[in-house]
């Protein structure tokens, strides 16, 4: 379909913007690398040179580091030596994967429920607790809410490991940091979207066919009230890879997060590109995917695939 | 000969708090209903039609109605207070409801046809193949003549006309006693008015369902409905034969409403009622219409009128029908 | 129209309050550090990490500074960023948008693919590329992020200024001989500005958490110079053993995002009210 064809095209082009803007961008940062007045080891001004061609006049570089990326080579990093990016993806992101995974479905299930409960109980003491749900997860930012959960469960009352990646019990505290926003975002959207559904005439019509409370609620209010949260999937997921820079470095998790919060402080540069690079497509792909799938659930959109959305 | 009434509607009350002050909807409304009746309640937006059919179905969400009184009664039964699992008993088996517009009151994103099966399997033991073979031949009784087709359809692929047949399908689905059509022709253009209306008379005939008609249309109830109730800001103004209502109007507010209607000659004598609707939340003592009644008098502004027998089975509730009220000065 | 507004807001119990909260926020971001005798940098070495007393309100950090004065700098430095880039990316945004909008047709089309494509880069992504490309401070860290924060303004106006160009009172001011800025100062800016006002109040928490977080992997202002995300940052290193010094900064923090929360919830009730919540 046309709108296929659409999409993938914009996919790609913003994706080529994020990998030129990253490129043009290190390329000015001034005492970087690639700034000739910049004194580093010779070994590494070797391996540089032979990866970057640090002599040719920029336009070359970037179609060099353009071809380099199509073949799937997204660069070496200056600060460990031999080390690829592909290396520190393949290390990194199995981990980052399994937990953002994790509190993305955590965040959606959690969300859903949460919000229907305060839609079907409205203004009484039910919805006033998931509005401090609500509260309490759009104003605290999640390395504050990183260090509260770590002090008062990890330390205080031991209940949980305050760090690292072994086994189960380790993975509650980040899922929690980690998906508590996303969650109370979704919980709010489920509710007012909810609360829109039930006022609905079709609600009446199902409901004067004689079905109880629960069924009209579950086959008819609850599916066209979590189309939105569909369209909230993008913006979920940049906000849990975000997240995961700063819950994986308070939690000491090796994941790809923590990777690139190292090299954010150790000036990482070539890293960091690449880096950004994967996160980026990364991203794309997901929104896409997203976009995709809510044409294909919306049979209202279905039908004219060639309108704006 | 008496009729059995199938359903006895006395001194129905239902207001709405809401943060600009309660609304009054119905302010006491009271009708009989006969087996194999039509029955039409007309009047303007606002005048509670639409929220009675809503009241005896028990589908008036409680906040934020704040009063709901009266009493209902389905044969024995009383419907006003029943628990919700009883209602849930009488909803569809027993009376159906049809609401005004088909794309809002059929569910978006479920096929028309599993929403017809839904209907059907309410409380009874059908496999799914039967169910299915049951809502092709509802959409047949419907009028549809290619229900295999319309059954897979989006509600937002249909038209007008047969998303309401659909919404009829869906209430006959549960084979009910009433059926209660709130403005099911207002969304329609005049072709599909009349063929739906002829349907609902088809239906009454071949299967003795007695209907309830609300609508806004006086000369389309008046065509088709064997009584009218007239209605006006929550009360009934007057109640009588569809012939009667039509040809021998006595409230004035009818009669005004007959005014703004052609004339047998064509003409249109446009003679409108002064002034503006009335508004629910702020109602004046006395009769609502007073305020723009050409024949008001002072006790119109004072006292809500009763209901006074002009002739069989023709009542007015107006001050002007009261016995000996003639030499009574009008109001300035 | 104004009053009805302001009415509406009133009568929305949280958004009030927080518009006080935000208040007093504010006041003591101004006042709070000159209260007591401390200053803050002053380094008094052997009252390190003390507990909140009498002599320090808040305790001391790492290096025996008060808490209670470098929290409300802090504090200060948060807001100056946070509504600084509110501010920027609300100008910014409505120029854009509004050219945009106004313009329609190819033109309109271009800019906001354009805009389109930056907003798909996440948020913070792109604001930590862009402070490493200048000298950590706090001007750097409001101009990155009032560069991406722009593109939500835009966004808002533009779609306002399309709406109101089809309406009917712009077609028949226009029709009167009104000439186009008339236009735009008499009928379009009222119309934008409370959308606009919305998005921005939205945008103030964004950047103040935006900054927080940015200070906390480093990439803030630095040190004697510190905002509420670098105490934070400082904060977590005494953890197990001096919790006040994240408490102090994190509380604060979360209730200016708090407050500027409710208040653009508040703000966008009173804009446009329905009757259910």
């Amino acid at each position: 379909m046309r709108y296929l064809v659409n999409k993938l095209g914009s996919a790609a082009i913003t994706l080529l913007v994020i990998i030129t803007l990253t490129f043009f961008l290190m390329h000015a940062i001034p005492g970087g690398p690639f700034d000739s007045a910049k004194k580093l080891p010779d070994s590494i001004m070797q391996n540089l040179n032979a990866r970057y061609n640090l002599d040719d006049p920029l336009w070359r570089q970037y179609l060099a580091y353009l071809k380099n990326i199509a073949k799937g080579d997204l660069g070496v990093s200056i600060k460990y030596e031999g080390k690829t990016v592909n290396q520190i993806i393949r290390e990194g992101f199995p981990v980052s994967a399994l937990l953002g995974g994790i509190a993305i479905t955590a965040a959606v299930f959690s969300g859903v429920l949460l919000g229907v409960v305060a839609a079907l109980n409205r203004n009484r003491w039910l919805d006033y607790l998931v509005s401090l749900f609500v509260t309490g997860g759009t104003s605290i930012p999640s390395f504050v809410l990183s260090g509260l959960l770590i002090y008062f469960i990890a330390i205080k009352l031991m209940w949980l490991p305050p760090a690292f990646w072994e086994g189960p019990e380790s993975a509650v505290l980040p899922v929690l940091a980690l998906a508590w926003l996303p969650a109370a975002t979704i919980a709010r959207l489920v509710r007012s979207s909810m609360i829109e559904v039930l006022s609905q005439d079709y609600i009446k019509t199902a409901r004067a066919k004689g079905l109880v409370m629960k069924t009209v609620v579950v086959r008819h209010a609850l599916p066209n009230s979590i189309l939105p949260v569909l369209t909230y999937l993008g913006p979920a997921a940049a906000l849990i890879l975000t997240g995961s820079f700063v819950v994986e470095s308070i939690f000491t998790i090796p994941g790809l997060g923590k990777w690139f919060v190292m090299s954010v402080f150790n000036r990482d540069y070539t890293v960091i590109m690449g880096l950004t690079v994967f996160y980026g497509a990364l991203l794309i792909l997901m929104n896409t995917l997203v976009d995709i799938a809510y044409t294909l659930l919306d049979p209202r959109i279905r039908i004219f695939p060639a309108e704006e959305r | 000969m008496e009729l059995d009434k199938l359903l006895t509607v006395t001194e129905l009350k239902v207001s709405f708090t809401i943060p600009r002050g309660e609304i009054k909807a119905v302010r006491g409304v009271s009708f009989q209903l006969a087996q194999g009746e039509i029955l039409g309640i007309v009047g303007e937006s606002g005048c509670g039609k639409s929220v009675i059919g809503q009241a005896i179905l028990g589908l008036i969400p409680l906040p934020p109605c704040g009063v709901l009184a009266g009493s209902i009664k389905y044969g024995s039964e009383e419907l006003i207070g029943m628990k919700e699992s009883e209602l849930v008993r009488v909803r569809g088996k027993k009376i159906g409801i049809v609401f005004q517009d088909p794309a809002a009151a059929l569910n978006p994103i479920m096929k028309v046809g599993k929403q017809i099966v839904e209907a059907i399997q309410v409380g009874r033991k059908l496999t799914r193949k039967e169910a299915v073979l049951e809502a092709l031949k509802i959409l047949e009784i419907t009028g549809i003549n290619n229900p295999d087709e319309i059954f897979h359809r989006y509600p937002h692929e249909l038209s007008g006309g047969l998303g309401q047949r659909v919404l009829v399908a869906i209430a006959l689905a549960g084979q009910p006693e009433i059926l209660i059509a709130d403005e099911p022709t207002t969304a329609l253009d005049t072709m599909s008015k009349v063929s739906l209306v002829g349907l609902l008379q088809e239906l009454r005939d071949d299967i003795n369902l007695t209907i309830i008609f609300l609508s806004h249309d006086l000369v389309l109830v008046a065509r088709f409905c064997h009584r009218i109730l007239v209605m006006y800001a929550g009360l009934v103004v007057e109640e009588g034969r569809a012939a009667d209502i039509f040809n021998n109007p006595r409230h004035p507010y009818l009669r005004g409403l007959l005014q703004c209607l052609p004339n047998t000659a064509g003409e249109n004598v446009f003679a409108p009622i002064q002034g503006q609707p009335v508004d629910p939340a702020v109602l004046p003592p006395g009769c609502a219409f007073a305020p723009r009644c050409p024949e008001r008098m002072a006790v119109c502004q004072e006292l809500n009128p009763g209901g006074f027998q002009v002739a069989a089975d023709h009542i007015v509730c107006c001050w002007l029908f009261q016995p000996g009220i003639k030499g009574i000065k009008k109001a300035t | 129209m104004k009053n009805e507004i302001w009415m509406r807001f009133k009568g929305n119990k949280g958004a009030c309050i927080s518009l006080i909260l935000i208040i007093i926020l504010l006041l003591m971001a101004l006042i709070g550090p000159y209260l007591n005798s401390w200053r803050y940098s002053d380094q008094v070495l052997p009252n390190a990490n003390k507990p909140p007393s009498a002599e320090y309100w808040f305790g001391t950090d790492a290096l025996g500074r008060d808490l209670f004065t470098r929290v409300w700098h802090g504090a200060r430095i948060s807001l100056l960023i946070g509504l600084a880039t509110g501010f920027i990316s609300a100008v910014v945004g409505a120029i854009y948008g509004s050219i945009s909008g106004y313009a329609g047709g190819k033109i309109d089309g271009v800019m906001m693919k354009l805009v389109e494509i930056f907003y798909s880069i996440p948020f913070l992504l792109y604001v930590i590329l862009l402070s490493l490309l200048m000298e950590p401070g706090v001007k750097a860290m409001i101009v990155a992020l009032s560069a991406v924060c722009w593109l939500g303004t835009a966004r808002v106006v533009r779609g306002q200024v399309l709406k109101l160009r089809e309406e009917e009172f712009v077609l028949a001011a226009r029709l009167l001989g009104a000439g186009r800025t008339r236009i735009i100062f008499r009928h379009i800016i009222p119309n934008v500005s409370g959308p606009l006002l919305v998005m921005t109040a939205l945008i103030i928490p964004e950047a103040i958490f935006a900054e927080a977080f940015l200070s906390f992997l480093g990439l803030g202002a630095s040190a004697p110079v510190a905002s509420l995300g670098y105490l934070i940052k400082d904060g977590m290193q005494g953890i197990r053993s001096y919790p006040w010094q994240l408490f102090f900064p994190a509380a604060f923090v979360s209730l200016m995002m708090l407050g500027f929360h409710l208040v653009s919830d508040g703000l966008r009730d009173a804009l446009d009210p329905k009757i259910y919540k």
